[in-house]
């Protein structure tokens, strides 16, 4: 790297903090107002830390009580867990031989203008015919029929983008091992894949962050703790006469965890670079 | 004994045909270069014989045996890519032993079939390394190390020196030829590099706008060119090209700086001669060619001298201790029998026998 110098250095790390401060403010305010009393919460004017740590809200959601509010919020963040994570993993297992595919044959370059095409719609305008679908089915208010409509939401998003994840691995490389004598799944499987991992993590966490947050279809096909996930759950907090902010702040805190953690565990493979070496000098 | 045979193969991409029939034997044990510009067709006549892509019409048999429609994989061939191709997630160990593993080799085989090959490649001390770890020259010994394991009827190469630096590639290329002549092994070789293939052929397939221009030994394509195209492409520096005029004294070369006596063909000619082919001292029977130093660039064994003669000029490659200075005249000899003739319309070769 060239020389800079310390001022330049140090405008650089203060930005740098600038950025992560913005991103982070409001998620320190959400656990600050999860933790704070009510009094501290509309104490005027505002108290940035509370008076005393509160932490009843926590034990609330927690409550595995039949009938509690704890209850209703615990089956909803394993309802959100069990869509998200079946949408995720099904449209991943779609994507990969769909964006191999789309990648190798440019020609089929008009599916993915299609693809993009049917983003442009607004959920609204599908939203109807999706609930005659489902009741069709007999799916609505199930975890199943939720998981298919964010299928449908996903695979094509992580079919593009793992298109271009596919793109710029070597065709050399499938040349080659054709020649060696590799079947189709196995050059998929230990050739191709292992180099597209980073991408396919990147699409994993972004797929289950699409799911995870969602909330106007999950608003419209659940109707009880069947089904209803996290994002139809919170507003349900706020929806009564009297609005908790902490309870909603809290409930906000939980509902963050699960895909920081998701994001941790795929930390790993994102690390690029994985594709140096094997080809070229 | 034949051992590759390619029989009137076509290849068209929609209305635009890349080879136009391409007929070559090859014996067994033969170390064929196929050698071009880029677009002439010498990579997608390999890829046809690899298998990756299906000539249009023709044939290719191997051993007997009708390859068309073949899977690369049954065609009992091998491949080195100018990529090198190498699997970057897996060791060298892997690399090389993949196509066994593929076709269910058990371990133990296997393992004794890549230490062998590693070793007679000098990579056996690299096996627990992945392919980022290389030199591009590893890199190019463990992709030559995976064709070799599988002990193929027939090696490919696609121009597997162009991505090493000069030294390297000078160091692979006498590898490679010993290695040919230590296994006797039948190589398909596509390069555009006209030292390559004079040093690693036995023979060579000047290729252009998908014909095989000429097919013949080095020796024979450089010192008996079919055409002027192949007189010009193989050489460096590039062999000259002069024109001539027939006048009542003989064939007048640039402007009647020489004078042919003895020819007298019957179409419009041009003729060639190599630079090396011009000397500084006079012998008997010698063309005089006389003219001005116009430049001298040394290389070091020798040194590289333009001289300009009437409207043209002719390089001539002459020993670097020959004291030479700017605009002084020159006089060059060459030998009759070293001046092709080319015709000047067609480009074809033609002999024209002393009257």
């Amino acid at each position: 790297m060239e020389h800079q110098s310390r001022w330049f250095r140090l405008f650089i790390h203060l930005m740098a903090l600038l950025v992560a401060l913005i991103i982070l403010m409001p998620l320190a305010w959400l656990f600050v107002m999860s933790i704070s009393s009510n009094a501290d919460l509309s104490a005027k004017p505002l108290r940035w830390w509370p008076n005393e740590i509160d932490i009843s809200r926590y034990a609330t959601l927690f409550d595995r009580s039949d009938n509690s509010a704890g209850q209703a919020f615990m089956a909803s963040l394993f309802n959100s867990i069990k869509v998200a994570g079946m949408a995720t993993i099904a449209a991943i297992m779609v994507a990969i031989p769909a964006g191999w595919a789309l990648s190798r044959n440019p020609r089929l370059g008009w599916v993915l203008g299609g693809i993009i095409a049917t983003y442009m719609l607004p959920p609204v305008a599908l939203s109807i015919p999706l609930y005659f679908i489902l009741a069709k089915f007999g799916l609505l208010n199930n975890v199943f029929g939720l998981g298919l409509v964010y299928l449908s939401i996903l695979a094509p998003f992580v079919t593009w983008l793992l298109k271009s994840g596919f793109d710029p691995i070597p065709k050399d490389l499938e040349r080659a091992a054709a020649i060696d004598g590799a079947r189709l799944d196995q050059m998929l499987r230990i050739v191709i894949l292992p180099l597209a991992m980073p991408v396919i993590a990147t699409a994993t966490i972004f797929a289950f962050l699409l799911a995870w947050d969602e909330f106007f279809y999950a608003l419209l096909f659940t109707s009880n703790q069947d089904a209803k996930t996290l994002t139809v759950a919170i507003a349900d907090l706020a929806g009564g006469r009297v609005s908790d902010y902490g309870l909603i702040a809290t409930a906000g805190v939980i509902a963050a965890l699960p895909p920081v953690l998701i994001g941790i565990l795929m930390q790993r493979s994102l690390i690029s670079g994985l594709t140096n070496g094997g080809v070229k000098g | 004994m034949s051992t590759l045979e390619l029989r009137e193969i076509r290849k068209s991409y929609g209305t635009l045909e890349t080879l136009k029939g391409i007929n070559l034997n090859l014996e067994s044990g033969e170390f064929l270069v196929l050698l071009g510009a880029s677009g002439c067709g010498k990579s997608t006549l390999l890829s046809m014989i690899s298998g990756l892509s299906d000539p249009t019409s023709g044939d290719i048999t191997l051993n007997e045996r009708r390859l068309n429609g073949v899977h690369p994989k049954d065609r009992d061939i091998a491949m080195v890519f100018q990529s090198y191709a190498l699997y970057p997630n897996l060791s060298v160990a892997r690399n090389i032993g993949f196509g066994l593993e593929m076709r269910g080799i058990d371990r133990s085989t296997r393992e004794k079939a890549v230490l062998e090959a590693a070793k007679v490649l000098q990579v056996d001390h690299l096996l627990d390394r992945k392919p980022g770890d290389l030199s591009g020259g590893q890199r190019q010994r463990v992709a030559i190390g995976r064709a070799l394991v599988r002990k193929p009827k027939l090696f490919l190469f696609d121009e597997p020196l162009s991505n090493l630096d000069a030294k390297l590639r000078l160091e692979m290329r006498s590898e490679l030829k010993r290695l040919h002549q230590m296994l006797g092994v039948t190589v398909v070789y596509v390069t555009h590099d006209q030292i390559e293939a004079m040093t690693l052929a036995s023979r060579i397939a000047v290729m252009r706008g998908g014909c095989i221009e000429q097919l013949g030994t080095p020796e024979e394509i450089y010192n008996r060119p079919a055409s002027r195209f192949v007189a010009e492409f193989m050489g460096s520096p590039p062999i000259n090209i002069l024109a001539t005029q027939q006048t009542e004294r003989g064939l007048e070369i640039a402007s009647g700086a020489a004078v042919l006596k003895d020819l007298r063909p019957t179409d419009p000619v041009v003729v060639g001669i190599r630079p090396e082919a011009l000397k500084t001292q006079a012998f008997d029977g010698a063309i005089t060619l006389s003219g001005t130093v116009d430049l001298v660039e040394l290389t070091g064994p020798e040194q590289i001298v333009s001289v300009a003669l009437n409207d043209t000029r002719v390089t001539a490659t002459l020993p670097a201790d020959l004291p030479l200075a700017l605009g002084q005249d020159i006089d060059l000899f060459v030998e009759p029998n070293r001046i092709l003739t080319f015709d000047a319309n067609s480009g074809d070769r033609v002999e024209c026998l002393p009257h």
